[in-house]
């Protein structure tokens, strides 16, 4: 019997053109993952479940999570649930727009206390960028690698690279799990 | 080339890479097909063949063509222009489904990537799927994607956005829920984090020059004077391209009217001028969608000369003359343009403008249009039959409608015999009336003219239609109309004997 197909999980905000995520799940369809949308939490919630909760157990769920960070913070569930994925220490990918990693710099004058500390600072929400709390998303992942993007379809040329070998990613994931 | 000779030339190429034929409408057997083509060199499926390639044609095709335009342009993603059109053959009717080659490859139908494989649309493999992706890569640096920098929603025509919205509603080619213009304008990738793309201010800004200043047009007039050619009216267009569309034909109606009309201006109302307009209207709109807009030294001109038209664009085009007179579905150079200009109705016939051109002119009795192509530029010329110039500008309107007048008188000489010179004259003012309104019945043609009697006008109206100048065209009494013949065109376009 051939084994069941990876799941992996694609958390982002929504932001531009729904097409451009509705392509990012059928490409990895393509490349026979079982892949569970979380556009801005927006996952199937049981009758008596919490929105919030059912988005954090599909991150558990999940045998890969794959994080985009658009220039757009939402509701801040994308942001939990980038949390989750590190506190579970899942095996994760990230790939971040530019203009974060530039508004990072930019903006860390303002937003950190003397003793280096986050204090409350955050922008007027603008058409491109709504909140400073997009450079907190970015920062909580930031440990491990995260790739620049500029357009849409660099993201797809990301995924080719990382995910088109279903394979071989299964057979890192059984031996990560057999440490 | 019309419907039947274009079906017959596919049936001659048979089944290919970018041709299927069916028997049936089978809606999600189209719908991978197309999607497959977008993912590889574009394609037409051809409805109502059977499998030994004869035409069997299909019921109900306008019902058909309506709801495959409706299927196919909202079921793909992501959204990419199809056309759909009904072809006549002989007492059949097909259908005939076109797709231009994707800019946003992989598309996707119905939650899967599909793809061209000789004659066969397949599932695409892991390898195709990365194929496609690198190969957008190389779409995504078209100049008409980059940001511009600057533009605000402010500096856009939202009524122009607006009209796009309706117009693509109204045909079937958008969901009724992209209503407002930013989401519209995001879900076509013209507005992407906070910025707008080179193409939406080539669409839609409403002073587009202050950005991007190439994209300003220079449409002129030039008069033979008696010393030197000069340039009697000579100007600059600087809106956007919907703009710049009427303004050439406004330009256009100004120099090359042959006759006084009655009716608003249109631009499918053709015979009366020197070139068919929709001859001219498609030669505009090919150089305005398809010319380079990425360098600062980018240009396009449209001239009248006293022996023939030029509209000259910038860009390489990626025919040669020769194939431009052809049928094809290669990728337009600017995608997003392009689908904004098939989404408001600009380009009806995909892959078939040139050939257009072509017709119109070979149907009006002008000479062929010529087509120059170099590594840097497109020219499109067309001849002129009638000269133009020789009189100041206001001038010219008279001259050329004694001219016409003239023919007309000359017409109905030779083809009406025994009539008296009284009813020959009302002849003659009848068919003038036709040939500057055409499409319209009796009732119209009587007010207009002032003639007689309606039963005198059907009179006067049947012994043109024997005489073989003018034609019924339409399914019923109550929404066709009269149109001129093609004999009588050649008479209006034959040189003055002067």
């Amino acid at each position: 019997m051939p084994d069941a197909p990876l799941q992996i999980m694609v958390s982002s905000t929504v932001y531009g053109s729904e097409s451009d995520l509705d392509q990012i799940k059928y490409i990895l369809e393509g490349y026979d993952y079982d892949v569970v949308m979380s556009k801005e939490g927006n996952i199937y919630v049981g009758i008596d479940d919490d929105p919030e909760d059912a988005c954090l157990k599909a991150v558990e769920d999940c045998d890969l999570f794959f994080g985009i960070i658009f220039p757009r913070y939402g509701s801040g569930i994308t942001h939990k649930e980038f949390k989750k994925a590190v506190e579970l220490n899942k095996p994760r990918f990230f790939i971040a727009h530019q203009y974060i990693e530039y508004t990072r710099k930019l903006m860390a004058q303002f937003m950190y206390n003397e003793d280096k500390t986050r204090n409350g600072f955050d922008i007027q929400p603008t058409s491109v960028l709504d909140s400073i709390k997009v450079v907190d998303m970015y920062n909580d992942v930031r440990a491990k690698w995260v790739q620049p993007f500029f357009k849409t379809s660099e993201i797809q040329v990301f995924l080719e690279t990382q995910f088109r070998d279903h394979e071989r990613r299964r057979q890192e994931i059984e031996a990560r799990n057999n440490e | 080339m019309n419907s039947e000779q274009l079906i017959k030339s596919l049936l001659k190429q048979g089944e290919s890479e970018q041709l299927e034929f069916k028997q049936v409408v089978r809606k999600d057997a189209i719908g991978k097909s197309i999607c497959a083509f977008l993912n590889h060199e574009g394609g037409q499926v051809l409805i109502g063949i059977s499998d030994d390639n004869k035409v069997v044609g299909i019921a109900d095709a306008e019902k058909w063509e309506k709801e495959l335009t409706d299927y196919l342009n909202t079921s793909i993603i992501p959204e990419a222009p199809v056309m759909v059109s009904v072809e006549q053959v002989g007492k059949k009717e097909v259908l005939l489904i076109k797709v231009w080659a994707g800019s946003k490859q992989p598309y996707i139908f119905d939650g899967s990537i599909y793809f061209r494989k000789g004659q066969s649309t397949v599932k695409a493999t892991s390898q195709q799927i990365s194929d496609l992706i690198h190969n957008r890569q190389k779409d995504e640096l078209h100049w008409e994607r980059q940001l511009a920098l600057g533009v605000e929603l402010e500096d856009l025509d939202i009524h122009e956005i607006q009209k796009t919205i309706d117009r693509s509603i109204n045909e079937s080619k958008l969901d009724e829920n992209k209503r407002n213009p930013i989401d519209f304008l995001t879900h076509f990738g013209l507005f992407q984090n906070g910025h707008f793309t080179n193409a939406a201010v080539v669409l839609f800004a409403k002073n587009p020059a202050r950005f991007i200043p190439q994209t300003r047009v220079r449409v002129a007039f030039l008069e033979k004077g008696k010393t030197a050619d000069e340039f009697v009216d000579d100007r600059i267009l600087d809106g956007n391209l919907f703009k710049n569309i009427s303004a050439v034909q406004d330009f256009f109606e100004k120099h090359l009217r042959t006759t006084r009309k009655f009716t608003e201006k249109d631009w499918e109302r053709q015979d009366e001028y020197v070139v068919p307009m929709s001859a001219l209207r498609e030669g505009v709109m090919n150089a305005l969608v398809h010319r380079d807009y990425s360098l600062s030294s980018a240009s396009m001109s449209v001239i009248i000369y006293s022996d023939r038209i030029e509209v000259f664009n910038s860009g390489k085009s990626p025919l040669k003359a020769a194939e431009l007179q052809k049928s094809h579905l290669s990728l337009p150079v600017n995608p997003d343009i392009a689908h904004m200009a098939f989404l408001r109705g600009f380009i009806e016939k995909i892959g078939r403008g040139t050939i257009k051109i072509m017709d119109a002119c070979k149907a009006a009795g002008l000479k062929a249009p010529k087509w120059t192509t170099t590594d840097t530029s497109v020219k499109l010329a067309f001849p002129l039959n009638v000269k133009l110039g020789g009189a100041v500008d206001g001038a010219v309107d008279g001259a050329t409608d004694d001219t016409l007048a003239s023919k007309l008188d000359g017409a109905i000489d030779g083809a009406i015999d025994g009539a008296t010179k009284s009813t020959k004259s009302k002849l003659s003012s009848l068919l003038r009336a036709i040939v500057d309104n055409e499409g319209k019945r009796i009732p119209d043609y009587k007010e207009i003219t002032n003639l007689g009697s309606e039963r005198t006008m059907e009179r006067y109206v049947e012994q043109l239609r024997e005489a073989g100048f003018i034609e019924f065209k339409g399914s019923a009494a109550q929404t066709g109309g009269y149109f001129i013949t093609d004999k009588l065109k050649k008479i209006i376009n034959q040189k003055s004997a002067d």
